[in-house]
């Protein structure tokens, strides 16, 4: 195989056996040729996948800028959990609940699957994570006893 | 436009069906809900920007009159529309703060767009955090400074031509991250050509492309598939033949050990039919196996910025020193031009003398250009300095001063 043949087609036909080979500069010529013709190659391999559509999924993010009003109505929405003199209000927000005891001893502990939110009466007490409203609400009262607050009617 | 998402509800209430079915844009249906379930909602987009929700389900339809309620918007366009009115040196902090928050819709859309890729089309080599974020950050440097010829900026700015023509936030994602010709993978192209052309095993991969083509072009019959599509190639010998899945035909010549591309481009044209070059590629690929990393070599020759700038001057230097037709010469090797074309530009290059000579010429011209700006005693190049070590910058700036000395097919970004 020529050395030429790194050259563009026909170039080994006309350089070959010219005697080329030791003069200086024309391995730098080959060089260049050569890596044209790989970088060539290179967009072109990117340029047909890129049309093939090779790893290409067009299915969009559900963008967070588009609201539902539904949402709006969680947002909105306050429930108030009671289980005979402890009752907990509670409200969805921005990814989270927040929690705020309204009646019964201090001391209380919300349970939220792993997640453990203690309360002081009347301030706001935060659980990241979360964007739905739970059915029912289990709370530790200070003695530790576990107790269900259900909806107030 | 319509879409479909499942979308759950914590509560159930009844709504009459007539209302639940509303098309209209008019914001005054706003959700419904059936005791918990996950429902299909359909959205409709109006030139405002508002959603309207209908729920089309066979069951008896309860949800929420929510009359008067607000309903959802897409910032984008108004976030775009208030960057591009801002978009100057005294823009002040309305502009500040629409370019910082679209910058981050940017990210968010970039990473969700990049999850297919691998690493080879990220800037880096590396799909990571660094790697999505600048691509990030050059997509929307593309949207707000790049003029680009083609459909839908027409000679504009992306973000220019989504104000113009009013395109609303989905269009504006489509032609940004999601269509496959969007500016964001437009740019991982570009990046995954580079990387194609520089990392040793993607190398590779590139030169065995390079072999495919020149094969197929050489010996095969090309099919066309239209504008936009690469073609694909078929055996000139054309008759019934049985089609194999290409799985199989992969496995079969991996357990016969084929080593050489012809015989897996006849087998697999025979046996799976026509096929692009990079479909080719990736066969031939999966047969022989990718090479093994290895460690590139330390560069012999110590290239210091001081070095890099002398060669890039020295490089410039000579090509301004040939005369047209050594230029001619030199642009037709670096672009990697058939022989006969040059001839057809240069007539005097018909004969072998006048082509050696030329080439000799050129080559002396340039070592002795370059060798003496980068400090060398001898205008040859010295022992165990490699043409290989010099490459790289000689080559970038070529680049730049021959014309289209690297060519770049149909529908090329530059």
């Amino acid at each position: 195989m020529s050395r030429f043949d790194k050259l563009g087609p026909g170039w080994a036909d006309v350089l070959d056996g010219e005697g080329l080979e030791d003069e200086m500069g024309v391995d730098l010529l080959i060089a260049l040729g050569s890596e044209a013709r790989l970088r060539d190659a290179a967009r072109a391999l990117a340029l047909e996948e890129h049309l093939l559509g090779v790893h290409v999924d067009e299915a969009e993010l559900a963008s967070e800028t588009m609201r539902l009003a539904a949402q709006d109505r969680a947002h909105d929405e306050v429930v108030v959990f009671a289980d005979g003199g402890l009752r907990v209000r509670a409200r969805v927000a921005e990814g989270g609940l927040e929690f705020v005891q309204v009646g019964g001893a201090p001391g209380a502990t919300v349970v939220l699957g792993e997640t453990w939110v203690p309360l002081q009466p009347e301030l706001v007490a935060r659980a990241e994570g979360f964007d739905e409203m739970p059915a029912q609400l289990v709370v530790l009262d200070r003695r530790g006893r576990r107790r269900m607050l259900r909806p107030e009617r | 436009m319509t879409t479909t998402h499942p979308v759950q509800f914590a509560r159930s209430r009844t709504v009459p069906a007539a209302m639940a079915t509303a098309h209209s844009p008019r914001p005054a249906v706003a959700g419904y809900a059936r005791g918990g379930s996950t429902l299909r909602l359909r959205r409709w987009w109006t030139r405002r920007g508002e959603v309207v929700v209908a729920q089309a389900d066979e069951t008896a339809w309860q949800g929420a009159d929510v009359t008067g309620s607000k309903v959802g918007r897409d910032e984008l366009p108004e976030l775009v529309r208030t960057f591009v009115e801002h978009d100057s040196p005294g823009g002040g902090a309305t502009g500040a703060a629409a370019g910082s928050a679209l910058l981050d819709e940017f990210s968010r859309h970039v990473r969700h767009v990049t999850r297919t890729y691998p690493d080879a089309w990220f800037a880096t080599g590396r799909k990571d955090e660094e790697g999505v974020l600048d691509l990030s950050h050059r997509s929307f440097t593309t949207c707000a400074r790049v003029e680009k010829g083609r459909f839908p900026f027409s000679g504009r700015t992306p973000f220019r031509a989504y104000v113009d023509e009013r395109f609303d936030g989905r269009t504006v994602r489509y032609h940004s991250f999601y269509a496959k010709l969007s500016i964001t993978r437009e740019l991982m192209r570009d990046d995954y050509a580079r990387n194609l052309s520089r990392d040793p095993v993607l190398r590779w991969r590139a030169d065995l492309y390079r072999k495919v083509r020149d094969y197929v072009r050489a010996h095969m019959e090309e099919l066309p598939q239209g504008r936009g599509l690469p073609s694909r190639w078929q055996l000139r010998s054309t008759g019934l033949r049985a089609m194999r899945p290409i799985g199989v035909v992969e496995a079969r010549l991996r357990d016969r050990r084929v080593s050489d591309i012809e015989t897996i481009i006849l087998t697999a044209l025979r046996d799976c039919g026509p096929m692009t070059c990079s479909r080719l590629t990736n066969l031939a690929e999966a047969v022989l196996g990718t090479p093994e990393k290895e460690e590139a070599p330390a560069p012999i020759l110590q290239a210091t910025a001081g070095t890099q700038v002398g060669i890039r001057r020295a490089v410039l230097d000579a090509w301004q020193e040939l005369d047209d037709d050594d230029r001619e010469l030199l642009g037709a090797i670096a672009r990697g031009e058939p022989y006969d074309s040059l001839v057809a530009r240069c007539p005097r290059f018909k004969h072998k003398v006048a082509v050696t000579r030329a080439v000799t010429r050129c080559g002396k011209h340039f070592m002795a250009r370059i060798a003496g700006e980068a400090g060398l005693d001898d205008p040859a190049m010295p022992k165990g300095v490699r043409p290989k070590d010099l490459l790289e910058l000689v080559l970038e700036v070529l680049v730049e001063v021959v014309p289209d000395a690297v060519s770049v097919g149909p529908g090329g970004a530059r």
